[in-house]
């Protein structure tokens, strides 16, 4: 308890810290972040340049004279109660993006990572227990070359193969805008389809990375004495394999699940972007070409919290289930 | 008394990139029903590697070039896995060395006795747990307390008790037990070793064990064993062994005992050290260290020469 507590409070330190390092790197970006929208008021209502940027600043509740010092303060506050600020770009508060896209980013993040880690430990495992075969050299070939391979190189092949070659996979979105949203069979099929490409593009190096430390973890656990003990007892394989040498192997990795889906917040962007499927990461995208510091800060501060929140649910998961580790 | 079990002529290497480590060098002994037999000799020397291969759980680097061990008028070498694993474990058990590592860290100790019983037979759970709870008791561990534990929970005398009872769960003819008092404290050893005589004399055991201490095979065995660079140099009761040793090798590990210490790894009585087993000497692997050396040790290895019916000795001064 004291433990979870202590750590509580680093949480919260490295959470604070890591805001302030957001806060200061979109600060320091040159431009004025009502300037987007003092555009676009200026058009539409017809007026200079300089009366728009002085109603766009009241939208967002930006004052360009305000001290540094007095805006950071503002923006921890906001970020305290739960308030990540305003998109100049789209007009709206950043809680209602986040509100619309994280449900899509998180469906296909926890689908890719679950489908990553499972067919990665398995395939790894069977690579550990097979070493020296040819299914050890093809597994673990392929694994190296995937991770080698960047991530947005992965999803543009894919789309490339999948919608502009094969014509299988939609152009972008999460769902044809003809249907309306529901719970039954042909819209839950078109949110499959639309987020397939997405879904592949990210699963596929979760895959391989989760196969990889698999297999490193499994070798050296074949070596360990308590499997030479467990067939000295006369204990099937499948015996062995299962309870001896996996369980051992993917306990330090079920622990780093949640790290993985923390991470992906924010990794996810340029497989989104390049998808259109609107997630966090397409927004991110969006703000960064429209120079919508709002939508930057806010969205930015969203993955710096989860990760931070993700490493220390990771932590704690690790010691509840590993046995090894609860004991100290 | 009758022989159950006998080894002969069996010799076992590793294959290393260097070559091969000829580490159980054509390895003879005999083994009474019912007796207490002790394998000394300093670590490397190949003690265990000698009961690893005599019960064919050498690690996959490794080989075993020719030999026989004769169990029940079977040689155990040219058994079937299928027919081995019906016999291991349940009539030859074998600790291993490292008692302190051959627990599963993430199962706790109760389903060890689980997994190790419903891989021999499908006795009803109840009656397994009434089993363990029965053998934890037996070395003198608390059942309710020790079962449930995992294994980083207990001490590393505690983890050894649990692989002796372990050991005892199908009545077994024969206990092999690989340094069972190494790495404990002197007080914990000491109880290990009063268990081990306690449990020889209620299961009938036959126990063959292997250690680098004197003093520990003086207490506890019948019969001895030393090992030297692959191959047993001298074997017989364990009290004239050791009173009267023939062997050059065990008169020097024999003379240089002071009251102090008994243990192999601290004694430094011989001049020189242990050869090289990748490329071991010719003839007698002792000739390099030996007072008595004569032309014919370094051409021919000595064959083993009976002292009277229970002493043997390799060493061509007893031809
Ligand atoms: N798996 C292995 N691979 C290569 N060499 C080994 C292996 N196991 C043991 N050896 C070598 O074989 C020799 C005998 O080892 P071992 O039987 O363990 O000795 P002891 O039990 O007397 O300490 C040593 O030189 C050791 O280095
Ligand atoms: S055979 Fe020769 S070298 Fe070997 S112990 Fe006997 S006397 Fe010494
Ligand atoms: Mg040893």
């Amino acid at each position: 308890m004291k433990y979870i507590l202590n750590r509580l409070i680093q949480v919260f330190i490295m959470t604070f810290l890591a805001l302030t390092v957001v806060f200061f790197i979109v600060q320091s970006m040159p431009g004025d972040p009502a300037f987007g929208l003092a555009v676009s008021i200026a058009q539409t209502r017809n007026m200079s340049l300089e009366k728009a940027l002085e109603i766009a600043h009241n939208i967002i509740g930006y004052n360009p004279k305000e001290p540094i010092i007095l805006k950071y303060i503002k923006f921890l506050k906001n970020i305290f109660v739960g308030n990540f600020g305003y998109s100049t770009y789209f007009k709206t508060s950043v809680n209602e993006i986040i509100g619309k896209a994280l449900p899509w980013t998180l469906f296909v993040i926890s689908l890719a990572t679950a489908f990553g880690f499972f067919a990665g430990t398995t395939l790894g495992a069977l690579s550990a227990q097979k070493r020296g075969t040819f299914i050890d050299t093809f597994i673990a070939t392929l694994f190296s070359i995937i991770q080698a391979i960047p991530a947005f190189v992965l999803a543009v092949f894919i789309l490339f193969i999948g919608a502009v070659r094969l014509r299988l996979l939609p152009l972008g979105g999460a769902y044809p805008v003809e249907m309306t949203p529901g719970f039954y069979p042909g819209f839950i099929l078109a949110l499959i389809h639309h987020a397939l490409g997405p879904l592949i593009a990210t699963s596929i190096p979760q895959m391989a990375s989760w196969g990889l430390a698999m297999r490193g973890n499994c070798s050296n656990i074949i070596e360990e004495d308590f499997v030479r003990f467990a067939k000295i007892r006369g204990l099937s394989d499948s015996v062995i394999s299962q309870k001896y040498i996996r369980k051992n192997a993917i306990l330090p990795l079920v622990a780093s699940l949640a790290i993985g889906i923390g991470y992906m917040l924010g990794g996810h962007t340029l497989v989104e972007v390049i998808f259109n499927y609107p997630g966090i990461g397409y927004y991110f995208g969006q703000a960064i070409s429209a120079r919508d510091f709002g939508l930057l800060t806010g969205l930015f501060s969203l993955i710096v919290i989860g990760v931070v929140f993700a490493t220390f649910i990771t932590e704690l998961l690790y010691a509840i289930i590993d046995p090894r580790v609860k004991a100290q | 008394m009758e022989v159950i079990l006998s080894v002969n002529n069996l010799k076992a290497v590793y294959l290393v990139r260097e070559g091969t480590i000829k580490a159980c060098d054509g390895v003879c002994f005999d083994v009474e029903e019912n007796t207490v037999s002790a394998i000394v000799g300093e670590s490397a020397s190949g003690k265990s590697t000698i009961i690893e291969a005599m019960t064919l759980t050498l690690p996959p680097n490794s080989k075993i070039l020719e030999g026989e061990v004769i169990y029940k008028g079977k040689n155990l070498l040219n058994l079937s896995e299928h027919e081995l694993r019906k016999i291991r474990w349940s009539e030859i058990a074998l600790v291993p060395q490292s008692a302190q590592q051959s627990l599963n860290p993430t199962i706790k100790i109760i389903d060890h006795f689980f997994d190790t019983i419903y891989a021999h037979n499908n006795w009803k759970n109840n009656e397994i747990i009434k089993k363990a709870e029965e053998l934890i008791s037996l070395v003198r561990l608390d059942p309710k307390n020790i079962l449930y534990s995992f294994p980083h929970q207990l001490s590393g005398g505690m983890k050894q008790r649990v692989l002796i009872a372990l050991s005892l769960i199908f009545n077994p003819k024969i206990l092999i037990l690989d340094e069972p008092t190494s790495a404990l404290d002197v007080l914990t050893q000491a109880h290990i070793i009063q268990l081990l005589k306690n449990l020889k004399k209620e299961f009938n055991l036959t126990l063959i064990f292997v250690t680098h201490d004197i003093a520990v095979a003086a207490e506890l065995s019948d019969k001895i064993f030393v090992v030297y660079a692959g191959n047993i140099v001298e074997s017989g009761p364990t009290r004239e062994v050791l009173k009267d040793p023939k062997h050059p090798y065990t008169q020097g590990l024999v003379n240089s005992i002071m009251s102090l210490t008994s243990d192999l790894e601290k004694i430094k009585g011989i001049p020189g050290d242990p050869p090289s087993l990748l490329d071991p000497p010719s003839g007698c692997r002792f000739y390099p260290r030996c007072p008595h050396v004569m032309e014919e040790c370094k051409r021919e290895k000595p064959k083993n020469y009976f002292i009277n019916e229970n002493r043997r000795v390799a060493c061509h001064l007893y031809k």
